[in-house]
């Protein structure tokens, strides 16, 4: 097991005018699975289901309020700075906006060169490296002088992927990679990810809202839905069979291009503003919303159980 | 009969820095009939937006009409003044912006917003029209409207804010309602819900709507006809059964090619399109702009693009159309 993550929580706090800590935000609740040598794993869930805040602290960026996180048997919240460091070099991070993540005043060759210069690699060695990584995403010598503004997104997701692979990490985190990209590039930056994946010996993780990537990438899938894990399985098992009603409100929702057009879609009455009662009791988040809702959903809160092998589902219906 | 006809629109716009025109429509021809679901699909850069935008007259300042007009009931959208466009805007023609936060204004509550577009085009009482408001809000499918009448956008989330503008686009009974994007910021299970309503409310109301997206699936699972479009051109226009699965256009199939698609059991990309959309002013002007992306080109491509009638409702802008197959 590369990655094990226990009964991670996380709650940001709002601060009122004294500084004290107001009403939490729970982002993620019990958080719970394996990530294994070579699984590129595929983080599913609406926007807010907290599916960045995971990814940000498989990489270190931010500390769980409870809960552990063990990579290679080692809690890497409790690391010396010197390990932390160590094990931060062996990660890395995609963020999901090109335009954003990249300092405009720097040049391809000083973006590429920070990590390196951080990495502690001999001055000799780095322009070597730089040349390998940019032949593999499929950049150009010439663009190692322009600066970031001078590409368009696709292109910039190249230089973030470079950027992010130059030191050569063990294990990469993808935060929405492709969503600001257009559709032909988007195929493209995907096959890239295939073509890295199969060339190194990374594991990866595919933060996405975008199902259809994480079904074209991924070989295992969580699907997240307020902070709690929904469903976790294979990815084939849970395209072909999904069992939790989330996941297949999910499924059926995304628009396909193959799908039946006669189909008509029954509206529903939108969730309300007011908040709901399943949060104030402990019940099923997605009680409101679900639609094979039976009469033990309003009394008990669903704990995650095996379904089949490895495939865990967090719903009353299967106990 | 054609409700809109859109005729050989070219739209420049001006760059102080290269010193130039650019065109960002080129010769844009297509109708909008009565009662129909028409989708304009490209990537972003191809002109979509502008085009949407255009047909309401809200071009921006540094842009131009070169040629062509925009028909609406035998009058030229282009040519009218900005008091007779605007008895037109949001009273027969409505749109519905890509961005609900940014489309509202954000220090007046929904119900002022509502009201405004109200009594802008009708003589109505304030509690009246307060009243008109509160019965859109329930047609959007909105849980307990009056409390959602006295909020600002900024207090509710991106589906009820999008529910909201459909409330204000179609609160004057508008012939066409132009939809920009309308679900490209939510979730997929909100985005259907949306396009359900959407759908809905054409079949009670008889408008018609103009669907602008880059999302396939969404111009499949909705739209009548389709025009696909790059780089401010018509590349291919025709019914979406049509368009969609029997591409003639190396661009249309290209898209198609790009998205992941199930070949037994494992979801694929097949092909895909290699470099990417140029940006405004090196747009190709005299040759086929998809040219350089081509993998079909021969030497005949080497020529000004010409949009032609295939079939009775069918353009595709192409030399070698079908030449992938």
């Amino acid at each position: 097991m590369l990655f094990q993550a226990e009964n991670i929580c996380k709650t940001f706090y709002k601060r009122n005018f004294f500084r004290l800590k107001d009403a939490g935000l729970e982002a993620l609740k019990d958080i719970k699975f394996g990530i294994q040598d070579r699984d590129i794993i595929g983080i599913v869930g609406e926007t807010g289901s907290g599916k960045s805040t995971l990814g940000r602290i498989f990489v270190g960026l931010e500390k769980p309020s409870s809960g552990f996180l063990y990579h290679n048997n080692s809690n890497i919240f409790k690391l010396s700075k010197k390990d932390f460091r160590e094990f931060q070099k062996s990660t890395s991070f995609i963020f999901q906006d090109p335009y954003s993540s990249f300092n405009p005043k720097m040049k391809v060759l000083d973006i590429l060169f920070e990590p390196l210069i951080l990495g502690g690699i001999e001055r000799v060695k780095r322009k070597d490296m730089v040349d390998e990584i940019i032949e593999n995403v499929g950049l150009k010598n010439d663009d190692l002088g322009k600066f970031p503004y001078q590409f368009s997104g696709g292109q910039r997701q190249r230089i973030a992927i470079a950027r992010s692979l130059i030191l050569k990490p063990k294990f990469l985190v993808a935060d929405e990679p492709v969503s600001s990209l257009d559709l032909s590039v988007k195929a493209q930056i995907l096959k890239l990810f295939e073509e890295i994946y199969a060339k190194s010996d990374l594991t990866m993780m595919i933060i996405s809202h975008d199902l259809s990537i994480v079904e074209y990438l991924c070989n295992k899938s969580i699907v997240l839905y307020k902070g709690l894990i929904m469903e976790e399985a294979l990815t084939d098992s849970i395209f072909a069979n999904p069992l939790h009603p989330y996941t297949r409100l999910l499924i059926e929702s995304a628009p396909s291009l193959y799908s039946d057009r006669a189909k008509d879609v029954k509206l529903e009455a939108f969730e309300s503003p007011i908040n709901l009662e399943s949060a104030k009791l402990k019940l099923c988040p997605f009680l409101e919303r679900c639609k094979l809702k039976l009469d033990k959903c309003r009394e008990s809160f669903p704990e995650i159980i095996e379904v089949e092998s490895n495939h865990r589902v967090r719903c009353l219906r299967y106990i | 009969m054609a409700l809109l006809d859109v005729e050989n629109l070219t739209l420049g716009f001006y760059s102080e820095k290269n010193k130039k025109w650019s065109k960002v429509l080129n010769d844009v021809n297509f109708s909008l009939y009565e009662n129909e679901f028409l989708g304009i699909v490209g990537e972003s850069g191809s002109g979509k937006t502008i085009l949407a935008n255009s047909i309401l007259n809200l071009i921006p300042k540094q842009g131009k009409i070169v040629s062509g007009s925009i028909l609406f009931k035998d009058r030229d959208i282009l040519k009218l003044t900005e008091d007779q466009i605007r008895k037109v805007r949001g009273k027969d023609i409505a749109i519905i912006f890509q961005d609900p936060m940014s489309s509202l204004h954000p220090l007046l509550t929904v119900k002022d917003q509502i009201v405004e577009t109200l009594q802008a085009h009708r003589l109505i009482k304030k509690s009246d029209a307060v009243e008109i408001a509160m019965n859109l809000l329930r047609d959007v499918k909105i849980d307990r409207p009056e409390l959602v009448l006295n909020k600002y956008p900024f207090m509710l989330s991106g589906g009820i804010r999008q529910r909201v503008m459909i409330a204000i686009s179609i609160s004057c009974g508008p012939e066409i309602v132009i939809a920009d994007e309308p679900t490209t910021a939510l979730d997929v299970t909100v985005q259907r819900d949306i396009l359900a309503l959407i759908k809905g409310f054409k079949k009670n109301l008889n408008f018609s709507l103009m669907l602008v997206s880059h999302d396939l699936g969404v111009i499949w699972e909705n739209t009548d006809r389709v025009v696909v479009m790059y780089c401010g051109r018509i590349m291919e226009s025709g019914k979406t059964e049509d368009v969609l699965r029997n591409p003639l256009h190396p661009y249309t199939f290209g898209l198609l090619s790009s998205i992941p698609r199930k070949t037994g059991k494992k979801l694929e990309i097949l092909k895909g399109i290699r470099g990417s959309i140029p940006s405004l002013h090196d747009f190709p002007e005299h040759i086929c702009p998809f040219l350089p992306r081509c993998d079909f080109a021969t030497e005949k491509c080497n020529r000004p693009l010409l949009l032609e009638q295939v079939d009775r409702d069918r353009f595709v802008a192409c030399f070698n159309k079908g030449a992938f197959k």
